[in-house]
């Protein structure tokens, strides 16, 4: 924006630079001497200036006497400023000697309704720029390139299935109840996010993924409540801020890239083979004192010990890799961008297609965007950004769902298929079905169509004051077609089809003034004021239909009229907002910023409608000052604070409402009756943050980082909060609990080398403690009711904390030991066998999963949130070639792998893990698996596992080739390359992948509380991958 | 400066202003509560609700018979099919303030407590007006009384302890808390102590009198899918055999008897097995339940599920309490020649849309029996009305038995158990009796109460927890 504004102002330079009035000139060099041709030199508060020529010499004339601030600019540099006073005809020479801007300080930093230079900023920003973005592709949704990129940003991906869920928590989680995710802004419109397919498939969507990364220019992660706090009751999850791509004006330019490459799951689970699965089964039936089975004992349903053993000898089952394969990904992208002093443009479009490694899961997606602007006046910008998507989804069950679920629970000796070519046992009560009937048999395809487009205008009324209008779109169209194909050995069995469609349309408009004035030199304010409305509106609607008249049918309109139902959704949203920032600059090094926003909400009750976020910081560029200026090690140093307050408003609509619920009808009438109480107080989740940062650079900068300290207190949070339940209802939701957030983050950017050979490491990490303050009286098990070992809510502990009774190893004799209640008293005896699993009670004594209040002796156990995350990056280019890697890496946190309580124990159920050959006999007194013939699967400390690793999330090779041979090939620019993500992982993690996430909505209840403990996971994805991209 | 100043000021003042109502968005999913009861057909759909709520499987219409079973001595018990965090706890008279299937059904019969006062308060404070209001006041307050007397009398039997025959009149232990006022504010007062055992019998024994009066009224003697003036006096003679009042319960039980309004059906279990708005002629009050409406939470406990045994089987002993020629023995009971196991047969097949037989005219007839011999009124009627259930069950194989006064109260008692058996009146009936519940556990012992749920006792200042 800047820039186009001085590229116009040097237009009109030219053309009135002829008079006969003072004239300045002067040579503009860098710090190797060498002259800098293209620097824009004017003179500042007003519109006169100029660019240096390729001897980097410039002239500005026609000025009048005066006093005048003579700006040199140019990216890449630091702004450089010299005052001058010119007498009446004066010729007067003005040299510049141009630092290079290592650390980027110039460099715009979009703020929400703005932008400020780096240099000005007072809170924690991160940005992300494009090149960071394309270097690692992949199906993957664009919010997972800042994982291991940006400090404070914990990403955890629910798996590789193309267009999963993503979990991101900026400093934190800071919510229980109420959704965690942070607010999505693009191009200045806040977005739906989240997943609006069924949960039909033991996993989940993004509906973000649909974004092509290709589009955008930076990504900003607002995480300070300062930055957010523009964003009022919507900003204590951290603001991402996606800004995507403008055009410059010169000659268009074209930019093509085409990628292919495999894909491929980051591990597997390693289980026992058939003949093991076997031998383990004689072996548990001999301890349990069964004769052994002979050749025609039937093992599973009709299957015998014969065919068992036959098939074992051909090596078995192996149905995780009947469910997995290779996969493919390729990728074309065209872009054009150009314009003239007047319009500029980008355009852009890109196929992505990607066949998965797990079989069946197939995703393609279809992106086009034009961001057009147009100086419509000299006073006057007009602009649009549109961006279209469309995504073709064909997902498959995973998980508890089956298909790789089930894959990882069936038995290896058993076959695919029957003898006669019919698939074995599809589906069996309490067993596994046939993963591979289930993937042949199950079709579920999500059609969706978005767009994120708005229109704008800007108008300058003078030097001082602007103002900008923008409208924009967000609509959503989601269609789900769903079949389920009958059980043909089943003549009870019928097939069934689902038909979905969600849309959701959410507008925005946002109008604001920006106010600049620079006051002698020395005061520099800008404000903003300006207003912001959103409305969402979702609506669902679903028809499914059952026993279809002929296998042709796959749709749900052939079932009969009473083998139909469906359901029907709708729910909106509206927010109104003012907002006011002031930036003040003292003689541009002590700078200080207020903001602060009103929001009103149609989530909020009606005592609590609107609600105020106020925010102050302030920075001091401690080496700009005197006693700093000319140290030889310290080259830049400053110092910032903030503390601000901010809300969260994903509450969910119409929470404060008390309702009556429809569907409770009886013997054929409707009825209805009391579903929620009313409470008009009800208000968005408040949190005040402060931010302490010191940002450094020493050695001319080349070695330079951030240190930061923060602490975010969230309060007034939603609980429901116990009422008598003989009152009728359970629970009304209140704003009374409280949590902690506080951590340190530090970053670090060396330049090791800086010659030919360029070596540059990039270092971030970041620690984080979550803490539950207070809740209302509410025991752990008021937030999940599932099974115990689920996350659960504790004060004391962080959110999700897994709340399990502690292992204590095995039995190692016959005994008869006593029986202990909750208060350490003996109420009895119990005897127990050799090889039992034993447990720690809550005062130390040893008991078994028999005594009567086991599960009253849980305590928590690990620690959901890791002790700490970051990455590090480094980059090599030597001439032409350069290569990038990141390893990003969490630490100390434990996950909850309950299906290890079967795989690792229940033998005669499902598949079983290599641990198990470890179960406790006379002859190995193991410790630590119980004997196979007396296993209950028990919930227990014993299955949760460190889940830290390292991993190279994304590696990338390029080879740029020669100016000459783009020259011949008639091209700009043309770069080769092959990388990867998540080549390698470390981890003691003993299950699939440490990066795992249970199947829950990251954005709800369960996602912050249960994210920690997946069931029958699915792994992350790998990918390698070998592109080309050309510019002319 | 200064007009940019005023033009700013309007320019905010003007979208504020405008735009301040797009914060008004109606909530079209669910009614707002100052919006669902503005008619006669509203107040319907609310009296509808606190039947969907009764016919719960969390509460009479399942769980509240089955939980039942699992506490008294008719039936085995298979343990792969309890439930960790649930029936397992139970069976093993070890409960906590957290199972799930136990604060569901204490506070879904609370929440169809709570729709019936919300019916009442409209009713009591005329909230509504016109022509079709006061013609259903009578009719819709006696429903209502009914189902919240109901919805208390079937809690307190398990969360209690029983009522102490023997001293009729001052069963001070503690009870539940009768809740007759509706709850419309969440931030009111709602705290509120535990009722005596006697005074919740009060309350319970003054409502159902008032719906039967009023039930009376309105001209609803009978009904196979709601409360009736018939359905009132025959849980009255429950209740009154319970606390072992047994005058008025042969009274209330001899009201319905005589009625002429039900019979004993020759078809054994056709009760079990009508759906819909169907009735069997001896059913008194049922809870509905359609193809579409599937609510029978009992028939899947007595049945096998895809190579799984049943939850219950009869315990050994049932072998012997029929003859051969009684029809139940094959109707309410199979008794596997190979496999020495006893399954349930009045529930098969498993079908949720059978309707759930809550009181019925052979539990008059044994209210009756034993309440003339108990309080010493043996007349013929005594005699009739143990030989009619019997009678009913011997088909045409009856031959006429004579009995002594003395041997009559026992046969009462195993006739009681032979007709309501597997009906979750056992569990019930052995406290009444002062006799011992499965393993031997007395009568009065508290490890058989269920514990006060989790939210009752952190929400409620006032609630003492059960020992």
């Amino acid at each position: 924006m800047k820039r186009i504004f001085s590229f116009i102002l040097i237009g009109i330079m030219f053309i009135s630079s002829y008079a006969q009035k003072a004239t300045l000139s002067g040579i503009v060099i860098d710090e190797k001497n060498q002259p800098m041709g293209f620097v824009s030199v004017i003179v500042k508060a007003t519109t006169i200036g100029t660019t240096t020529n390729t001897n980097g010499e410039y002239a500005i004339g026609n000025l009048g006497a005066g006093t005048y601030t003579i700006v040199a600019n140019m990216m890449g540099y630091l702004k450089s400023e010299q005052k001058v006073t010119l007498l009446e005809h004066e010729k007067k020479e003005v040299n510049f000697v141009m630092k290079e801007d290592v650390l980027l300080l110039n460099q715009v930093v979009v703020v929400g309704y703005g932008v400020k230079e780096k240099r000005e900023v007072t809170g924690s920003i991160e940005t992300i720029k494009a090149k960071d973005l394309t270097q690692s592709s992949g199906s993957g949704s664009f919010e997972q390139v800042m994982q291991g990129r940006a400090s404070g940003v914990q990403i955890i991906t629910a798996n590789g299935v193309a267009g999963a869920p993503v979990k991101i928590n900026i400093r934190g989680t800071s919510s229980i109840s109420a959704g965690s995710e942070p607010l999505y802004v693009i191009d200045g419109i806040p977005v739906t996010s989240g997943d609006y397919s069924s949960g039909a498939l033991g996993s989940g969507t993004n509906a973000l993924s649909d974004l092509n990364q290709n589009d955008i220019e930076s990504i900003e992660v607002l995480k300070d409540a300062a930055s957010a706090a523009i964003y009022g009751s919507r900003g204590a999850n951290g603001v991402i801020i996606v800004t995507t791509k403008k055009g410059k004006a010169g000659k268009t330019k074209f930019d093509a890239s085409i990628s292919s490459g495999i894909v491929k799951e980051t591990n597997r689970l390693n289980l026992l083979t058939a003949k093991e699965m076997l031998s383990l089964r004689d072996r548990a039936r001999a301890e349990m004192g069964l004769s052994p089975e002979t050749a025609n004992t039937l093992i599973y349903g009709s299957w015998t010990r014969r065919q068992a053993d036959s098939l074992a000898e051909l090596g078995g089952t192996d149905w995780i890799d009947k469910t997995l394969q290779l996969g493919n990904q390729q990728q074309a992208s065209v872009s054009a961008s150009g314009g003239n002093d007047k319009t500029i443009f980008y355009a852009g479009g890109t196929y992505f297609k990607e066949k998965g490694f797990l079989k069946g899961n197939d995703y393609e997606k279809i992106n086009g965007r034009i961001n057009l602007e147009n100086e419509a006046t000299d006073k006057l910008k007009l602009g649009v950004n549109m961006g279209l998507a469309f995504s073709n989804n064909k997902r498959i069950p995973i998980g508890d769902a089956g298909g790789l679920g089930d894959a990882q629970r069936m038995f290896p000796y058993l076959p695919v298929y029957n003898a006669d070519g019919s698939y074995f046992s599809p589906t069996k009560q309490g067993y596994p079905s046939n993963p591979v009937w289930e993937l042949d048999t199950k079709k579920y395809i999500v059609k969706s169509f978005r767009t994120i487009s708005n229109v704008f205008a800007d108008y300058t009324f003078n030097n001082s004051l602007k103002f900008r209008s923008e409208f924009g779109i967000d609509i959503l169209d989601q269609n789900e077609d769903q079949f389920d194909f009958r059980n043909v050995q089943d003549a009870t069995s019928v097939s069934s089809a689902w038909n979905r469609h969600t849309d959701v349309i959410n507008w925005t408009t946002n109008n604001f003034f920006t106010y600049e004035k620079e006051i002698n030199d020395i005061h520099d304010f800008t404000a903003t004021l300006g207003n912001s409305i959103q409305k969402s509106h979702t609506n669902g609607v679903g028809l499914n239909g059952w026993d279809f008249p002929n296998d042709f049918y796959t749709t749900p309109n052939a079932a009969d009229a009473s083998n139909k139902t469906g359901y029907y959704y709708e729910t909106s949203s509206a927010f109104i907002s003012n907002f006011f920032r002031l930036n003040y600059k003292l003689k541009n090094k002590y700078i200080a910023a207020f903001s602060i926003r009103n929001d009103g909400s149609s989530r909020f009750g009606e005592n609590n409608r609107y609600g105020w976020f106020p925010a102050i910081s302030t920075a001091w560029i401690a080496s700009d000052e005197n006693f700093l200026n000319h140290s030889k090690i310290l080259s830049y140093l400053k110092l910032r604070g903030s503390y601000g307050y901010t809300g969260n408003a994903n509450i969910g609509d119409f929470a404060y409402l008390g309702v009556y619920y429809p569907n409770h009808g009886y013997a054929g009438n409707t009825g209805i009756a009391p579903g929620v109480l009313p409470n008009p107080n009800l208000s968005w989740e408040k949190s005040k943050q402060l931010d302490l940062t010191v940002e450094w650079g020493v050695i001319k900068n080349r070695i330079s980082g951030t240190a930061t300290y923060y602490f975010k207190r969230t309060s007034d949070m939603l609980l429901n909060v116990s009422i008598p339940s003989s009152s009728g209802f359970s629970s009304i939701l209140e704003n009374v609990g409280k949590m902690n957030n506080h951590g340190y983050e530090f970053t670090l950017v060396s330049r090791n080398l800086t010659g030919k050979f360029k070596w540059t490491t990039d270092f971030n990490i970041s620690f984080n403690r979550n803490k539950v303050i207070d809740l209302a009286g509410l025991p752990p098990d008021a937030f999940e009711s599932g099974e115990p070992g689920e996350g659960r809510v504790m004060v004391g502990y962080p959110v999700g904390q897994a709340y399990l009774v502690p292992f204590a190893g095995i039995q190692q004799h016959d005994e008869t030991m006593n029986v202990y209640d909750l208060n350490g008293n003996i109420t009895g005896t119990e005897f127990v066998h050799a090889g039992q699993d034993l447990f720690y009670d809550i005062n130390g004594n040893i008991i078994t999963s028999n005594n009567p209040n086991f599960y009253d002796n849980r305590v928590p156990c690990g620690n959901p949130m890791p002790k700490f995350l970051g990455g590090i990056t480094n980059t090599f280019s030597y001439k032409n070639i350069a290569l990038n890697f990141l390893f990003s890496f969490v630490y100390g946190n434990t996950i909850y792998d309950d299906p290890a309580k079967q795989q690792i124990g229940a033998w005669n159920q499902i598949a079983q893990r290599p641990e198990i050959l470890d179960a406790w006999t006379s002859v190995n007194q193991s410790n630590k698996v119980p004997a196979l013939n007396y296993y209950t699967p028990t919930n227990s400390n014993r299955f949760l596992y460190d889940a830290s690793y390292i991993r190279l999330r994304s590696i990338t090779l390029s080879y740029m080739f020669s100016e000459k041979l783009c020259k011949k090939l008639k091209l700009t620019t043309c770069k080769i390359y092959i990388g990867g993500t998540n080549i390698l992982t470390f981890t003691k993690y003993p299950g699939w992948d440490p990066e795992a996430m249970r199947n829950v909505d990251p954005n709800s209840q369960q996602g912050n509380v249960s994210f920690a403990g997946p069931s029958l996971q699915t792994p992350q994805a790998k990918t390698l991958i070998c592109g080309i991209r050309l510019t002319l | 400066m200064k007009r940019l100043i005023f033009i700013t000021v309007i320019f905010a003042a003007f979208f504020s202003v405008s735009c301040k109502k797009i914060l008004d968005i109606d909530q079209k999913m669910n009614i707002p509560n100052e919006k669902a009861i503005t008619s006669v057909k509203d107040l319907d759909a609310v009296l509808i609700g606190a039947y969907d709520g009764l016919q719960s499987s969390n509460v009479l219409g399942g769980n509240m018979v089955v939980f039942a079973e699992l506490l008294a001595n008719d039936c085995n018990v298979d343990n792969s099919r309890l439930t960790n965090f649930g029936t397992l706890e139970i069976y093993n008279r070890a409960t906590t303030v957290q199972l799930s299937p136990l604060r569901s059904m204490w506070s879904e019969a609370y929440s169809t407590i709570n729709r019936t006062n919300n019916v009442i308060y409209v009713i009591d404070n005329n909230l509504l007006t016109g022509e079709d209001f006061n013609k259903i006041k009578a009719q819709y307050k006696g429903e209502a009384l009914f189902i919240r007397a109901v919805a208390h009398f079937e809690l307190l039997r398990f969360w209690a302890l029983p009522y102490n025959v023997d001293n009729t009149g001052s069963n001070s232990q503690l009870g539940i808390p009768y809740r007759t006022q509706p709850t419309l504010d969440g931030f009111a007062n709602l705290a509120m102590a535990r009722n005596t055992v006697e005074e919740v019998y009060n309350y319970v024994i003054n409502d159902l009198k008032e719906a039967e009066q009023l039930l009376e009224a309105a001209n609803i003697k009978k009904s196979s899918s709601r409360a009736s003036e018939m359905a009132a006096a025959a849980y009255l003679a429950r209740i009154y055999f319970q606390k072992g009042d047994y005058v008025n319960a042969a009274e209330k039980a001899n009201k319905v008897l005589i009625s002429g309004l039900y019979s004993l059906n020759s078809d054994l279990l056709q009760v079990f097995k009508t759906s819909g708005n169907l009735a069997s002629s001896e059913s008194i009050f049922q809870l509905v339940n359609t193809a579409t409406d599937q609510s029978n939470g009992i028939t899947y406990s007595y049945n096998p599920s895809d190579g799984t045994e049943p939850l219950f089987t009869g315990i050994d002993s049932l072998k012997n309490i029929y003859s051969l020629l009684d029809g139940r023995r094959t109707k309410y009971i199979s008794i596997n020649p190979f496999a020495d196991i006893i399954f349930v047969k009045k529930y098969t097949p498993a079908n949720p849309e059978y309707n759930v037989s809550v009181i019925r005219f052979a539990e008059m007839e044994l209210i009756k029996a034993e309440s003339d011999i108990l309080s010493g009124n043996i007349t013929q009627n005594t005699y009739d009305c143990y030989t009619a259930v019997k009678k009913r069950a011997y088909g045409s194989n009856w031959v006429d038995e004579t009995i002594t006064q003395n041997a009559l109260l026992d046969s009462v008692w195993i006739e009681r158990r032979r007709e309501l058996i597997f009906e979750g009146d056992r569990y019930h009936n052995l406290k009444r009796m002062k006799q011992s519940e499965r393993d031997n556990v007395l009568w009065n012992d508290p490890s058989l109460l269920f514990k006060i749920p989790q939210e009752e006792m952190s929400g409620n200042p006032l609630m003492v927890q059960n020992p």
